[in-house]
């Protein structure tokens, strides 16, 4: 009987944003600032986190970190969220971390976040990976059709421009990012709650 | 058994690699033109040729992605329906093109590896095991040992996947969360024990690297919830009936198409790599009816063999000889979708050119000739019981010609 499966389960659910657990965050992220890496990431002896690809061949301590977004035009929704999913190059990871969104561990209806099918009914751009040729006039129309007020959230390291020669900003205008590669769900949804101009801490 | 497993292009030529499935030896032939075989065009990402229009249809093209929500990917199909039935279909290549095999060249190669492991992130696993198979010049067993290990962990979770994708297909939305749950179980070991949620990082040349050995007791929880999900989805007439007879490869289309891996083993064809892996000792599980529910049945059979391999291993960090051979040479590994190939040419350590087929660019093509002919409520569960993606179908080679 599932029900009985379910209950003897229990609720597995995140208790994110109120806390995080360590099986929730992965230990590959730099907790200091490189003086050089092999994939771009510093620049001009400056540490650029979104372009960290966490492949750790760098002599910095690595661990878990919950804070590595930035968003810097946030939405003033303070509820619900709307979301159109766009994957424009990826090595399909961060495909499945945000289809871990939906999983009962992360569950992100609880927190009013919904994932829509066509961008005419989102409020977020979601995007992830390289711009590949095929991608770059999906992503330009896809912004387009979004109603206003719209937003761009990038995720990962390559849609920042690692291991590529082109970034999502190069085409649509970018209002935050969610460094990792790929991020951890938990790390996406903070990313969600802070562009809808939600508490996070 | 002989098949064409993969096509580069070098040197001005044709490189193709033959796969003998049941002795492992591998043949590779330049040549003037593409050889006879169905699969040839697919594999240099052509897939054109398989859209079989029949004469006098009234069938309409639908182009199926490569931003529509039922795929979740960039990529896509071409679809000739009419009404509801699919008279013809092909998967479209290269919205993933990205040129990250270039990316791996003439670096130090813990650099390569790193990108490698970014190719396709779900079987980074299987792809580095396959390029250190290529390259390593003294393999040690007691890391193979443990390479495999996490091989078999990157099966389960893709396994899990797949059946997680197949219950929601059926809308069996009590099962798919299950299954979903499972998934993510398995990633969190991961992330405990290579500080990474999909392995990246963990295997170097010569060397695994394993964080916390005593996450890997978390599995057997895993387990005893696996067998108990698996008697109650099975019991399902609804959700068997969805995928009983639905997307059918005969063993005919698996050898006229070259297909590996699930798909082949779905077909009562044993092609499977670890079968001839001196790391394995390895019979494959395969089931004979060719259809979505074959394809299951085989990956809960693999989860259990899965099992089976990891618990007789010991997982801890091992390192040995890291020297490398130089020159043109083939690794393989089983993914849990079907074999990835890895050519790599080394010349002073660093990788010089690279050539990498994933199962997908021609699993892809035999999931378009099982699902022809179905209706198209059908083709979620055609399409999840192969378990393939576009980033592994886009992958293809870097380096001069």
């Amino acid at each position: 009987m599932w029900i009985i499966k379910g209950l003897r389960k229990g609720v597995i659910t995140s208790d994110y944003p109120k806390k995080v657990s360590d099986d929730e965050l992965s230990p590959s992220f730099p907790l200091k600032a490189p003086a050089e890496c092999p994939f771009g990431a510093v620049e001009d002896g400056k540490f650029d986190l979104k372009r960290c690809i966490s492949c750790r061949l760098c002599s910095v301590p690595f661990g878990r970190k919950l804070d590595v977004d930035e968003v810097t035009n946030p939405l003033n929704f303070k509820r619900s969220l709307h979301v159109f999913f766009l994957d424009v190059g990826t090595c399909h990871a961060c495909n499945r971390e945000v289809a871990q969104l939906h999983s009962p561990y992360y569950d992100v209806h609880r927190l009013g976040i919904f994932f829509t099918p066509t961008p005419k009914h989102a409020d977020v751009l979601l995007v992830a990976g390289c711009p590949t040729d095929g991608m770059i006039p999906v992503l330009k129309e896809a912004y387009e059709l979004m109603p206003e007020p719209k937003r761009v959230l990038v995720l990962g390291a390559c849609s920042s421009g690692a291991l590529c020669e082109r970034k999502v900003e190069d085409f649509v205008p970018v209002d935050g990012y969610v460094a990792g590669c790929p991020p951890n769900p938990v790390q996406i949804i903070r990313g969600l709650l802070k562009m809808a101009g939600r508490d996070v801490e | 058994m002989k098949a064409l497993s993969a096509i580069f292009k070098k040197g001005g030529k044709y490189l193709t690699v033959w796969l003998d499935y049941n002795t492992g030896k591998a043949e590779l032939e330049f040549r003037d033109s593409l050889p006879d075989r169905k699969i040839a065009p697919a594999l240099i990402g052509e897939t054109g040729a398989y859209m079989k229009i029949p004469p006098g249809t009234n069938a309409v093209p639908l182009t199926f992605g490569p931003a529509a929500g039922g795929l979740g990917q960039a990529g896509a199909f071409e679809i000739l329906t009419y009404g509801e039935r699919i008279v013809a279909i092909r998967p479209v290549y290269g919205y993933k093109r990205r040129g990250l095999e270039r990316a791996m060249l003439n670096r130090p190669i813990d650099e390569s590896l790193a990108v490698l492991e970014r190719a396709t992130g779900n079987f980074a696993m299987a792809y580095t095991y396959a390029f250190l198979k290529a390259v390593e010049a003294n393999p040690d067993e007691e890391v193979w040992e443990v390479r495999k290990v996490l091989l078999e962990l990157e099966r389960l979770y893709n396994h899990f996947n797949a059946i997680h994708k197949l219950a929601g297909a059926a809308s069996q939305k009590v099962a798919t969360m299950h299954f979903h749950a499972l998934e993510e179980d398995v990633l969190r070991i991961f992330s405990r024990l290579t500080g990474h949620r999909y392995g990246f990082g963990a295997n170097r040349p010569g060397e695994v690297r394993i964080l916390e050995p005593k996450a890997m007791e978390r599995l057997r929880g895993i387990k005893e919830e696996f067998h108990s999900l698996r008697e109650e989805l099975l019991e399902s007439k609804i959700f068997i009936d969805r995928l009983h007879t639905t997307c059918r490869l005969t063993r005919e289309d698996v050898m006229e198409l070259d297909a590996v891996g699930i798909a082949a083993r779905g077909s009562s064809v044993p092609r499977d790599v670890r079968t001839f892996d001196r790391f394995y000792s390895y019979k494959p599980v395969t089931c004979k009816d060719g259809d979505a529910l074959a394809r299951l049945m085989i990956r809960i059979g693999e989860v259990e063999k899965s099992f089976e391999i990891i618990e007789g291993s010991e997982v801890r960090s091992v390192r040995s000889d890291p020297s490398l051979k130089d020159g043109l040479n083939l690794g393989l590994a089983e993914a849990s979708h079907g074999d990835v190939l890895v050519l790599a040419e080394l010349e002073g350590g660093r990788l010089r050119w690279i050539g990498l087929r994933g199962a997908s660019r021609i699993n892809y093509v035999a999931f378009a000739k099982g699902i022809t002919g179905n209706i198209f409520t059908d083709f979620p569960f055609g399409l999840e019981s192969f378990g393939l993606n576009f980033a592994d179908a886009d992958l293809w080679q870097g380096g001069e010609d």
